[in-house]
């Protein structure tokens, strides 16, 4: 595990100075939008978290981190490990952030300090403010598909090459679109069932705890593509 | 003497390219050059006893332990300069300190910035920016601060103007008055190795060619020179490089095979770098007219 944080501590830092003004900039995006119009804007601090893990391959291959790795005491499993705990831990303290700043517009209501309050664009930005479950389950969303894909593209691309990685990637939407579109037309003519999309839990506290298990289940998502990609790439030469 | 790194029979097979049955051993307190073409198998070597390159067979011992079940701990004693910078090169060297630092129990800070104003290094600039000779420094002060008791280079002087590879070759030197330490370093300048090296590995084609003291070549060979039909019949299978011209020839020999040479035929003492042309002739036989 030590190594694992050392190497997430590495790419943090690694990714740090080409991101931190880009972040700085969503974050106080963010926080102005999210505080006076609508709290669900806070999940613009997703991007704070994409640009902490976006930089980091090309500088990878631009600085020969291969044979970094190759003279680093650490074993090289657990260099790709850590990348994936990385992209869910960036992930994660966004979110986290995004629920706090979410919360605290809800119970600031700032926008009530803007001018024509009767105004019907007023109106929709009162209503932002009500829905407070819907908000924070968004918020959750957008972290889980952020965290899936760049979790997704890493494996993609740390297996199949950089190169490879789109091309792969658009293979994998078109085969899932294509399957959405199979069974949609199939449950529409009735040849198969339809299918009913699970609602949301009614209480609070269920609502809560589908918010944890999307995170423990996208924490075990992160780990287990780490893990396949590190079993892959140890029978491969730096 | 023990040997701070000693390779037993290593084979690794490429497609197109083997090291077959490479052997050789550095005793500590020693730098060894270790040369060879383009091609021949260095880079190859040093991958392996990095364990960045999976050997078909063999061992590679490195303070003792296997390169294998024991690199952590190796690595952890252990620097390496390549021939590149592996470092980011959007980084300064206070971030790379930063970054570099937990990775090493005996990692000392005062001694990488000691040696970073010893080396003339700036701190607040990208290390991209740097020279070819900064980058190095910046690779042997990275090995210097975690204590590393052996370095391996692998090419580290090629692309250095005279005065950077000179420094370089004096960092080495000074390092190496520590008689606990080592110093791999492979190289095609072979003016280094003279300087410097106090072992000298020659690879060709993915074997060892020779592998003993410095003194031990340059006084085991001798370039042998003169006129083609003077050459005795069972001494004609000893050269080594042969190469004809329309005047004469020229050629590397043994200098145990220099008994009985007629006083037609002169010759003198090998530099490395002659061994290594006439080894690079050896399959072809050269005939000029």
């Amino acid at each position: 595990m030590k190594d694992i944080l050392k190497i997430m501590r590495f790419d943090y830092l690694t990714a740090r100075p080409l991101a931190i003004s880009p972040a700085v900039i969503f974050v106080v995006l963010a926080f102005a939008l999210s505080l006076f119009f609508a709290p669900l804007i806070c999940s613009y601090i997703t991007f704070s978290a994409m640009v902490f893990v976006i930089p980091l391959q090309g500088v990878a291959d631009k600085s020969g981190f291969n044979k970094l790795y190759g003279t680093l005491p650490v074993k090289r499993g657990n260099i790709t490990r850590a990348r994936f705990l990385y992209i869910f831990l960036v992930h994660f303290a966004a979110e986290m952030l995004e629920l706090v700043l979410a919360v605290t517009a809800m119970s600031l209501k700032l926008y009530r300090v803007l001018p024509n309050q009767n105004g019907e664009m007023m109106q929709m930005v009162r209503e932002s403010f009500e829905d407070t479950t819907l908000t924070l389950l968004m918020i959750i969303g957008v972290f889980t598909v952020s965290c899936l894909i760049f979790s997704y593209m890493e494996m993609m691309g740390q297996i199949h090459g950089r190169e490879n990685e789109l091309k792969i990637i658009l293979i994998t939407l078109g085969s899932l679109s294509a399957l959405a579109f199979g069974i949609l037309t199939l449950a529409q003519r009735e040849i198969i069932p339809t299918l009913k999309l699970p609602s949301l839990p009614a209480t609070t506290a269920g609502k809560v705890t589908l918010g944890v298990i999307l995170n423990i289940v996208m924490l075990g998502i992160c780990l287990l593509f780490g893990e396949i990609t590190a079993r892959k790439l140890t029978k491969r030469e730096l | 003497m023990e040997n701070i790194l000693e390779i037993n029979g290593l084979c690794k097979a490429y497609d197109d390219f083997s090291l077959k049955d490479v052997s050789f051993s550095l005793p500590r307190g020693f730098i060894m050059g270790f040369v060879g073409e383009n091609g021949s198998g260095k880079t190859t070597t040093i991958r392996s006893i990095l364990n960045m390159a999976k050997i078909d067979s063999g061992k590679i011992s490195v303070f003792g332990l296997d390169s294998v079940t024991d690199t952590i701990a190796i690595k952890e004693r252990l620097g390496v300069v390549f021939d590149s910078l592996y470092l980011a090169e959007h980084l300064n060297v206070k971030q790379i300190e930063q970054q570099l630092k937990p990775f090493y129990k005996d990692w000392n800070s005062e001694e990488f910035f000691r040696r970073i104003g010893e080396f003339d290094l700036p701190d607040n600039r990208k290390v991209g920016d740097f020279s070819k000779g900064m980058k190095m420094k910046l690779m042997i002060a990275i090995a210097l601060s975690h204590k590393a008791e052996l370095i391996i280079l692998d090419e580290p002087t090629s692309g250095l103007d005279p005065v950077a590879r000179d420094e370089l070759l004096d960092i080495l030197s000074e390092y190496i008055e520590d008689e606990n330490r080592g110093v791999l370093f492979s190289t095609h300048i072979t003016a280094d190795v003279e300087r410097i090296a106090d072992y000298v590995t020659i690879l060709h084609n993915g074997k060892v060619w020779f592998t003993g003291t410095k003194d031990e070549l340059t006084e085991s060979y001798a370039v042998i020179k003169g006129a083609e039909e003077d050459i005795p019949a069972a001494l004609k299978e000893k050269l080594i490089g042969f190469h004809a011209y329309r005047n004469g020839f020229d050629a590397l020999i043994k200098t145990d095979d220099l008994a009985g040479l007629p006083d037609t035929l002169e010759y003198e003492k090998a530099s490395i770098d002659e061994i290594l042309v006439y080894i690079a002739k050896e399959e072809k036989h050269e005939r000029h007219s």
